[in-house]
């Protein structure tokens, strides 16, 4: 029995929690020798029946006892003194002398917690002498605990760390502790395999368990438990009870993946048949609605977010769970609906909102798109259950016409419009290539290039400059040319305007 | 024959203090009895001291001894006149006339009131006791072990509050008695026949006493050699750095750790109760009851009884012999440490180790 590998020395006993609350307080030289029986001794007479390899439990606390029980404990060749602090009633605890006696002989001082000595004998003896018994105790307890709560990471993590004396986290692969805290010096390659793994630490072993595997075999999520004995039997058992606790957790994670899709199929529904019904909704529409959380009074003002180029693939929970987090960081706390093409999202203020919210509110949404490949319009403010439905559908139509801007909004569309109108009107094309055509290929199109930038910094040289990255004069001595060349002069307001037009309708037809 | 004379009751006091095995009353308690012998001693002579041999067999010697603690008569000082009439009031109940005057327990004042008595009633003492050193109960004496009566009990205080008991379980009743008489009170028992009492009493303790205190008053001797002489031996000279007393159970008991002076780390217990009744090192019991121990205070060289030993002493422990008649087997089971409680076997004494 001592030579076996699977024996308990008095640390692994003091670790893997079969002690209770107990603590070493003297003797530790001996910590690490093995543990073949446990006897429990009211009296001296009993400390003297003891025989090499017990652990001893000393019913009495007098100092002189303790002090006599730890020699003829030694002489024995015992294991180590345990000593029961009843959880009422008077204790000494050993003093001084006492500590240092049992320091020289080397003989393990621990204490305990207990009400009834008896209880603690029981619980060390089968831990001692029946490893499995104690093991199956342990997972009836925990199965048990599970089944009575509705497994959640923080329930699960609390059933395990009580039991089992261990410290938990559920970890995602890479290495994140989503609950509980991860165990000190965890190596990061522990978490890249698909199934269990027990990894040595430099204070006690990490078991980790796959909660969830994808198709690929992916893990995503891992349970990890630390406890800081070393005893190999007991690093299984620790690992088979996580194995059920992780089983209960993958069920967590099914019906909470189950939820949340479904809640965002409903509210997908439920916005679209918002959006059907117009300026005329009816009540149970409006009862869904605030059942789902919605406000419909107030003035909204709509968002609609979509990929650009579209990629169908990224509709899911995680990615509008990411964008919803993404945004409510940034103050905007609103309604996010999930679509087939993309989100829609909206604002809801008490009273028509300023002006000024529009640029606040654009240039948010372009700090939360500014990485990925989304763009969003954004709709004018609409009151009550329909606008709703106008401002989304305009901030759809704002979304549709971003081009190399991020997040458009609706009344910047309107000049757009009109250009790209321009760019698309064959007649308008030809007369402004006609109109534009003695600056053709002249200085390599630079003087067509500089009146372009000349006229969009309403005709101010120094800007003009700044752009183009030239002096100022060489701007304005361009600028001369080009009016000689085309004949116009821009100080004529008709005539400035038909160049700036012609400029622009070029330049949108050389970009299509 | 020896005349006990004033000059002698000094030593005398520091010996039945010796005996008293840190109870029994403390040193200062047992020098005020030995003034008041003085005292008398000047009003009616000095006292006859009889020797076993001496004493007339078919005489009856009365017994006296202080019930309760001696530590309250700082507040409730005697009056001088509660032996007196105790005995007084014992023979109103019991016709047993005193011829003389023996002891009860030597250790501690007790071994000082019967002196008081005696000289106060012009009678001898002879040098037997029931003791021969001190413990805390009635029946721990060796005239209980042999059958003498304890009843009919006379107990009297200052006051002039008097009882006399004549029932058994007379230990419980005499503490009941005692703790309404105030804290302390003064008992005669039932005069012995001398004959018996000197037959299982244990006799020459007085001699013993005034051995001890000769050999321990003299200050210019090495504490070692002095406990040689007096057949025992130095356990330790530690400092005390722990104290731990609790009052459960019939007497307040307490543990004392005293670290070893001369080694590192070394360690010596000492269990009390009224006395100081084991003393274990390295949780191996070196001295145990009936064996006496005693504190002598480093410094002054006095002894320190177990109430006042507080933390931070430095202290001699000295183990001296039980008397011989205890250490017999059938009388080991009133006075060794399971009769207080321990869960300890009685240990032979040994010599100086």
């Amino acid at each position: 029995m001592i030579d076996d590998a699977d024996s308990l020395t008095v640390r692994d006993l003091l670790e893997i929690g079969v002690l209770g609350e107990a603590c070493l307080l003297a003797g530790e030289r001996g910590v690490d020798t093995e543990v073949a029986d446990v006897r429990l001794a009211a009296d001296m007479t009993a400390v003297e029946a003891c025989s090499a390899g017990d652990l001893v439990i000393l019913t009495g606390h007098q100092p002189y006892l303790v002090e006599v029980a730890l020699r003829r404990a030694y002489s024995a060749d015992v294991r180590a003194v345990v000593l029961v602090r009843p959880t009422t009633g008077s204790y000494q605890p050993p003093s001084t002398a006492t500590v240092s006696f049992a320091n020289r002989l080397g003989v393990p001082l621990l204490q305990t917690k207990a009400d009834d000595p008896l209880l603690v004998a029981d619980s060390l003896r089968t831990a001692v002498r029946r490893p499995e018994v104690a093991a199956a105790r342990l997972l009836n307890a925990v199965t048990t605990r599970l089944g009575r709560s509705r497994p959640d990471p923080r329930s699960v993590i609390t059933i395990l760390s009580g039991e089992l004396h261990v410290t938990c986290a559920v970890m995602s692969a890479d290495g994140t502790a989503i609950e509980g805290v991860s165990p000190p010096g965890l190596p990061p390659d522990l978490l890249v395999g698909s199934v269990a793994t027990t990894v040595e630490l430099p204070e006690g072993v990490a078991v980790a368990v796959p909660v969830e595997t994808d198709r690929t075999g992916h893990v995503h999520l891992w349970l990890v438990s630390h406890t800081r004995g070393r005893n190999k039997r007991w690093a299984e058992t620790v690992q088979q009870i996580s194995q059920v606790a992780s089983w209960a957790l993958g069920n967590w994670v099914a019906a909470e993946r189950l939820e949340t899709e479904r809640r965002a199929r409903s509210r997908g529904s439920l916005l679209a048949e918002l959006l059907a019904a117009g300026d005329d909704v009816p009540p149970q529409l409006v009862q869904q609605a605030v059942l789902a959380g919605w406000r419909l009074d107030g003035w909204h003002t709509g968002v609609y977010a979509m990929p650009n180029p579209p990629s169908p693939g990224i509709f899911d929970a995680s990615h509008t769970e990411r964008l919803r987090v993404e945004l409510s960081r940034r103050g905007l706390h609103g309604q996010l609906v999930e679509g087939a093409e993309g989100w829609s999202f909206w604002l809801t203020n008490d009273a028509e909102p300023p002006q000024s919210q529009h640029r606040e509110l654009t240039a948010k949404l372009a700090q939360v798109l500014s990485s990925g490949n989304l763009v969003a319009g954004v709709g004018r403010p609409h009151p009550g259950a329909a606008g709703v439905g106008r401002t989304l559908a305009e901030a759809r139509e704002a979304a549709a016409m971003t081009g190399p801007a991020k997040v458009v909004h609706i009344d910047e569309l309107g000049v757009r419009r009109l250009l790209s109108m321009a760019a698309e009107t064959p007649a308008l094309v030809e007369q402004a290539t006609r109109l534009l055509e003695p600056l053709a290929g002249v200085e390599d199109g630079q003087l067509l290039r500089t009146l372009a930038v000349y006229l969009d910094e309403e005709s101010v040289t120094s800007s003009a400059a700044v752009r183009l990255k030239v002096h100022r004069n060489t701007v304005a001595q361009r600028i001369n040319r080009a009016e000689q060349l085309l004949g116009v002069s821009l100080l004529n307001p008709d005539e400035r305007l038909a160049v700036h037009l012609a400029c622009r309708a070029v330049r949108a037809s050389d970009e299509t | 024959m020896h005349l006990l004379q004033p000059d002698e009751v000094d030593q005398l006091a520091l010996g039945v203090v010796m005996l008293g095995s840190g109870g029994g009353g403390g040193e200062r308690e047992t020098h005020a009895f030995a003034a008041m012998l003085r005292q008398e001693m000047r009003q009616s002579g000095p006292v006859t001291v009889l020797s076993p041999e001496e004493a007339d067999p078919d005489g009856s010697g009365a017994r006296v001894g202080l019930i309760g603690a001696p530590t309250v008569m700082i507040e409730k000082l005697p009056s001088g006149q509660e032996a007196e009439d105790a005995l007084k009031a014992l023979q109103a109940h019991d016709s047993t006339p005193a011829t003389a005057v023996i002891g009860w327990e030597v250790g501690g004042c007790n071994g000082l009131l019967p002196l008081i008595l005696a000289a106060r009633l012009g009678l001898p003492y002879v040098d037997v006791d029931g003791m021969g050193r001190a413990f805390p109960r009635i029946d721990q004496t060796t005239y209980d072990a042999a059958g003498l009566p304890t009843i009919p009990l006379a107990i009297t205080e200052p006051g002039g509050n008097r009882a006399v008991l004549d029932a058994t379980g007379i230990e419980k009743l005499a503490r009941t008695v005692m703790v309404d008489f105030g804290g302390w009170a003064m008992m005669v028992a039932k005069p012995l026949r001398l004959a018996d009492a000197l037959k299982v009493g244990i006799t020459g303790s007085l001699a013993r006493a005034l051995e001890l205190g000769e050999i321990w008053s003299r200050r210019t001797v090495s504490v070692d050699e002095r406990a040689k002489a007096s057949g025992g031996f130095l356990v330790a000279r530690g400092k005390v750095v722990e104290v731990w007393r609790e009052s459960v159970g019939e007497f307040p008991r307490g543990t004392v750790a005293l670290r070893c002076l001369d080694a590192d780390d070394a360690y010596v217990r000492l269990e009390m109760q009224g006395e100081y009744l084991v003393a274990l090192a390295d949780g191996e019991p070196l001295v145990t009851t009936p064996d006496l121990l005693c504190c002598l205070d480093a410094e002054s060289g006095k002894p320190v009884s177990t109430e006042r030993l507080a933390f931070g002493a430095v202290v001699d422990v000295v183990a001296l012999p039980s008397p011989a008649r205890w250490v017999r087997a059938e009388m080991l089971g009133r006075v060794d440490p399971r009769a207080f409680g321990y869960d300890l076997d009685y240990v032979p004494f040994r010599g100086s180790p």
